[in-house]
C-alpha cells in the first residue's frame, strides 16, 4: 500500500512535469532561449526610449540652425558632428527615430488591421465579395512595389503623411493575401463546421475561431513589415518623397548628408547605421517569433 | 637656294599652324566623332515657350537654330547670315541664311521630304511666342515688340516701339526666341516639347524624361559638327554626378558645381572650372496681391526674419557672394549695400512688425495666427540641392518668429505653373542675371508679375533703360529699379552665387554654356579628344 501510496505521489509529480504547457507560454520560453531575439528586444526598446525621450536625450534642438558652426566635424560637443546649416547631426538621429519607428509601427499596424479584416471577410464569405476584395489586390500587386509607391506619393503630394498613406495602400494587400489564404483552409475545418452547426454567427466564428488561429502567421509578417516600411520610407525620404525639410527622417538625413560625403562622410554613415541596426533588431524578432510561433520549427 | 630654304620653313610653319589651330568653321575637326556627354540635375520638355530652364535650352539652342547667338557677349549669326538696324535702332532687318533645312526622318518630315527653313518660319516662331503671354520671351522684347514680318523668304523685319539697348543681353532678348516649324508645332501638339525638331547643329533623336535626351549631328547644318552625338543625362544626385564627372562617364557637368567641389576642381589639372560670369541671386518671392502678403510690413517682415547672408554663405561655399537685388557685383544695375539696409537679419524687428499686423500667437501654441486661424505660409521649392536646404533654413527662421512655413517641394515644371497660376504662399527663386535677367524678373509682364508684381514706377524706370543707349544713364535707371524693387518689395534676399561648371580637359574648343549652348558656331566647334579622354 505504501509503495502503491509512493507510485502515486510519483505518478502525480510525473503528471505535473508534463503537463502541457499553453502555447504562448511554449512560445516565449522559445523565444526568449534565443541570444538573436533577445539582441533585437534590447536593441528596440533602446531605440524606443531613445524615440520617446528625444528632448531629454539630444543635446541640442535638432532643427535650431547655427551658421558659425556648420560642418563642423565630430566631436566632444558635436558626436557626428554638424550639417551645412549647422545642425547638431546626432540631435538629428535621435529624433530621427522617433520618426522611422512610427512610420514603421503605423505603417503595419494599420496595414495588418485592415489587411486582416478584409482577407478574413475575402476567406470567409468567398463569392463576389472575395472576388471583389482579391481583384483589387491583384490590380494593386501588378506593378512593382517601389514604382507604384513612387507613383502614389507623387500623385498625392511629397509628405511624411502621403508616404504613409500610401505605403499602408500597398501593404494591406500583403495581409489580405495571407489571411485569405489561411482563412480558406481553416473555414473547412471541422471546429468551424461545428461552429457554425452550433449556431454561431459568423462574427462569433471570425474573432473567436478564425483570427486567433491566424494570429501568430500575421504577428511574424507584421513584424517584418515593420522592418520593410521603415526601409522603404527611408527610400523614399531620401528620393525627396517622404518627410520634408526640415524634418529629421533618416532618410531625408541620407539624401542631405550626401552632399557632405566627401568631407563628413559620418553624416551619411550614421543614419545608415541607425537603419541598419534598427532592421536588424526587427528582423532578428520577427525570426525569433516565426521560430517560437511556428510548432514545426521549434526545437 | 636661299628661297628656297625659305618657302619650305614657311610651308612648315602653315602646316604646324593648320594644325594647331582650333576647330574650324569650315567643319574641320582636329578628330571627328565621338558623344560629348553633358551632365544636368533637371530637365524639362523641349519647347521654347514653355522650358524655362536654363540645362534644357542647352539642348534646345542645339536642336532649334536661332537668329543669332551670343558667344563672349557678342552676337554672332546662325539663321540670321547678317543683320541691319535702322538709325533709330527700332527695325531689325534679318537676312536669313539660305539652304537651312529643318531636320528629317522625323513623323513631320520623313528621310529626304525635309523644306528649307524660311522667313515665315521666323515670323511663325516669333509670334507664337508673343502671342503666348506666359511663354518664355523676355519681357523687355515684349514690351518693345511691334511687328515681325517676312517680306520674302529670306527677310525678316523686326519693328520695335523704341531702341532694344539689352538685344544682345546674353540672357535674353531674342537668344530666347528658338526657331520651329508650324508643321512640328500643329503635328505634335501639346507633346511637341517630348518631340522638337529643329535646324540647329544637331537632330533630337530621344527623350527618356528624368533620364536622359539623346542628340545626333545634322549633316545638313551649314557648319558640319565635328560630335557625332551629344548626350544629356539628368543626374539629379549631385555629389553622384561629381563623382561621374571626375570618372570621364559625363564630360562636362552643365549645372550649378556645389561650392565645396569647385575648389577641388580647381586643383584638378585634368578639369576646367568655366565660370558663368554672372552672380545668380538666391531669393524668395510672394503673392504679393494676396494677404497677408499685400502688406509691405509682413514682406518686410520675412525679409528680415532670416540671416540670409549666413544661409547664403553656409550654402554656397566659395561661390557666395554678398548682396541683393538682380544684378550680383560687376553686373550693370548693382547697388551696393542693398542687402544691408533692406535684407539685413533682424528678427526682433520682424516680430514687432508681426504683431503691429494683429498676426500674433492668441492661443499660446508658439504658432501665429491672423484674423484667429493658424498662419500657414506654403513655400515652394524644387528637389534639388541646395534647395531642400533654403527650404529648411526659412522653416527654421519662421519657427523662431512663431511663423510657420509648411515645405512644399515638387518639380520645376508643378513650380513653374502654380507662379502661373499666381498660387498663394512663397516661393523659392534662383537664377536671372545681368540687365535683361533684371527687366524679364521685375519688368513689364515679368517673370512673377502673376504674383502681383506691378508697380508703374518700376516698370517705366525698366522700359526706359531697356531703351536707353547712354551705358551711364542706364545704369543709373537700372540701379533706381533695383532700389525701388528692394524697397517695395523686400523681396527675402539670400544673395549671390557665382555659377561654375566643369568640363574635362579632353574636351576642346569648349568655352561653356551661358544659359544657351553654343557647340557648333562660327567660331567654335566642340571635338572630344579620345587620345586624352
Amino acid at each position: 500500500m505504501a509503495e502503491h501510496i509512493v507510485d502515486l505521489a510519483a505518478d502525480a509529480a510525473f503528471i505535473e512535469l508534463t503537463e502541457p504547457k499553453s502555447f504562448f507560454y511554449k512560445a516565449s520560453q522559445q523565444l526568449f532561449g534565443k541570444k538573436q531575439a533577445i539582441l533585437g528586444f534590447v536593441v528596440l526598446i533602446v531605440l524606443v526610449l531613445a524615440a520617446i525621450f528625444a528632448e531629454q536625450i539630444a543635446p541640442y534642438d535638432p532643427y535650431k540652425t547655427n551658421y558659425a558652426n556648420v560642418k563642423q566635424p565630430p566631436s566632444a560637443e558635436h558626436f557626428i558632428g554638424t550639417d551645412e546649416l549647422g545642425r547638431d547631426g546626432f540631435s538629428r538621429l535621435i529624433y530621427g527615430a522617433r520618426i522611422s519607428l512610427m512610420v514603421g509601427v503605423s505603417v503595419s499596424a494599420i496595414s495588418t488591421t485592415v489587411g486582416v479584416a478584409l482577407g478574413a471577410i475575402a476567406g470567409y464569405f468567398g463569392g463576389v465579395i472575395d472576388m471583389i476584395i482579391m481583384r483589387a489586390v491583384d490590380l494593386f500587386m501588378a506593378f512593382p512595389f517601389l514604382v507604384l509607391a513612387i507613383a502614389l506619393v507623387a500623385v498625392f503630394g511629397p509628405s511624411l503623411f502621403n508616404m504613409m498613406l500610401a505605403l499602408i495602400l500597398l501593404y494591406w494587400i500583403w495581409f489580405a493575401r495571407l489571411v485569405r489564404g489561411m482563412v480558406l483552409t481553416l473555414r473547412e475545418t471541422e471546429f468551424i463546421v461545428g461552429a457554425k452547426a452550433a449556431g454561431a454567427s459568423d462574427i462569433s466564428i471570425i474573432f473567436r475561431h478564425i483570427l486567433p488561429n491566424v494570429f501568430p502567421v500575421v504577428v511574424v509578417q507584421g513584424s517584418f513589415s515593420v522592418a520593410d516600411a521603415i526601409l522603404i520610407a527611408a527610400g523614399l525620404s531620401y528620393l525627396g518623397l517622404g518627410a520634408q525639410p526640415p524634418t529629421a527622417e533618416w532618410g531625408s538625413m541620407l539624401s542631405n548628408a550626401k552632399e557632405l560625403m566627401r568631407i563628413l562622410p559620418v553624416l551619411s554613415i550614421a543614419p545608415g547605421v541607425a537603419i541598419m541596426i534598427t532592421v536588424l533588431a526587427i528582423n532578428f524578432i520577427g525570426d525569433a517569433l516565426r521560430d517560437a510561433l511556428d510548432p514545426t520549427l521549434r526545437n | 637656294m636661299k628661297l628656297k630654304t625659305v618657302l619650305i620653313y614657311a610651308a612648315l610653319v602653315l602646316v604646324l599652324s593648320l594644325s594647331l589651330a582650333p576647330a574650324a568653321a569650315d567643319g574641320h575637326c582636329p578628330q571627328e566623332g565621338g558623344t560629348f556627354t553633358i551632365g544636368v540635375d533637371t530637365f524639362l520638355p523641349m519647347d521654347p515657350n514653355t522650358a524655362a530652364h536654363d540645362w534644357t535650352f542647352y539642348a534646345i539652342t542645339n536642336i532649334n537654330s536661332m537668329l543669332f547667338r551670343i558667344e563672349s557677349g557678342q552676337p554672332v549669326g546662325d539663321l540670321a547670315e547678317s543683320w541691319d538696324i535702322s538709325e533709330d535702332g527700332t527695325v531689325y532687318t534679318w537676312h536669313i541664311r539660305p539652304g537651312m533645312m529643318w531636320h528629317d526622318g522625323n513623323e513631320v518630315f520623313p528621310e529626304g521630304e525635309s523644306r528649307e527653313v524660311t522667313a515665315h518660319d521666323v515670323v511663325y516662331s516669333i509670334y507664337r511666342q508673343y502671342d503666348d503671354t506666359s511663354s518664355i520671351m523676355a519681357a523687355d522684347l515684349r514690351n518693345l515688340f511691334v511687328s515681325a514680318e517676312a517680306t520674302d523668304d529670306h527677310t525678316v523685319v523686326l519693328t520695335l516701339s523704341g531702341p532694344d539697348a539689352i538685344m544682345y543681353d546674353k540672357a535674353r532678348g531674342l537668344t530666347f526666341t528658338a526657331i520651329v516649324a508650324q508643321e512640328a508645332i500643329e503635328h505634335y501638339g501639346d507633346d511637341y516639347g517630348l518631340n522638337p525638331l529643329g535646324s540647329g547643329p544637331f537632330e533630337f533623336v530621344s527623350y527618356s524624361p528624368d533620364e536622359e535626351v539623346v542628340l545626333r549631328a545634322n549633316e545638313d547644318y551649314y557648319i558640319d559638327p565635328c560630335l557625332d552625338e551629344v548626350i544629356f543625362r539628368v543626374m539629379p544626385d549631385v555629389p553622384a554626378a561629381m563623382i561621374a564627372l571626375e570618372a570621364g562617364d559625363i564630360d562636362w557637368w552643365g549645372a550649378v558645381t556645389p561650392g565645396d567641389d569647385v575648389g577641388r576642381f580647381l586643383d584638378n589639372e585634368d578639369m576646367t572650372v568655366i565660370n558663368f560670369g554672372c552672380p545668380v541671386a538666391t531669393r524668395l518671392y510672394m503673392s504679393v496681391d494676396k494677404a497677408p502678403f499685400d502688406d509691405v510690413r509682413f514682406r518686410k517682415a520675412l525679409s528680415h526674419m532670416k540671416d540670409g547672408n549666413a544661409i547664403n554663405a553656409a550654402l554656397r561655399g566659395p561661390t557666395h557672394v554678398k548682396g541683393a537685388g538682380t544684378a550680383g557685383p560687376g553686373v550693370a544695375g548693382y547697388v551696393e549695400g542693398l542687402y544691408d539696409e533692406y535684407h539685413a537679419y533682424d528678427p526682433e524687428l520682424s516680430m514687432s512688425l508681426l504683431d503691429e499686423l494683429g498676426i500674433v500667437d492668441s492661443d499660446g501654441d508658439g504658432w501665429r495666427e491672423m484674423d484667429g486661424e493658424l498662419l500657414e505660409i506654403p513655400m515652394f521649392a524644387w528637389n534639388s540641392d541646395p534647395a531642400p536646404d533654403y527650404v529648411a533654413a526659412t522653416v527654421d527662421a519662421g519657427a523662431q518668429i512663431g511663423l510657420k512655413i509648411r515645405p512644399e517641394i515638387a518639380d520645376p515644371g508643378t513650380n513653374n505653373a502654380r507662379r502661373k497660376d499666381g498660387e498663394w504662399g512663397i516661393y523659392l527663386g534662383q537664377g536671372w542675371c545681368g540687365e535683361g535677367g533684371t527687366n524679364a524678373l521685375w519688368g513689364r509682364n515679368g517673370w512673377i508679375s502673376t504674383l502681383g508684381y506691378v508697380d508703374e514706377e518700376i516698370f517705366t524706370l525698366l522700359d526706359q533703360s531697356a531703351q536707353n543707349l547712354d551705358e551711364e544713364s542706364r545704369e543709373a535707371q537700372l540701379q533706381a529699379a533695383t532700389t525701388r524693387v528692394a524697397a517695395l518689395y523686400f523681396e527675402p534676399a539670400f544673395g549671390f552665387f557665382n555659377i561654375f561648371t566643369v568640363k574635362n580637359n579632353y574636351v576642346k574648343d569648349f568655352f561653356g554654356g551661358e544659359w544657351t549652348l553654343n557647340l557648333v558656331t562660327d567660331d567654335h566647334n566642340v571635338w572630344i579628344n579620345e587620345d586624352e579622354r
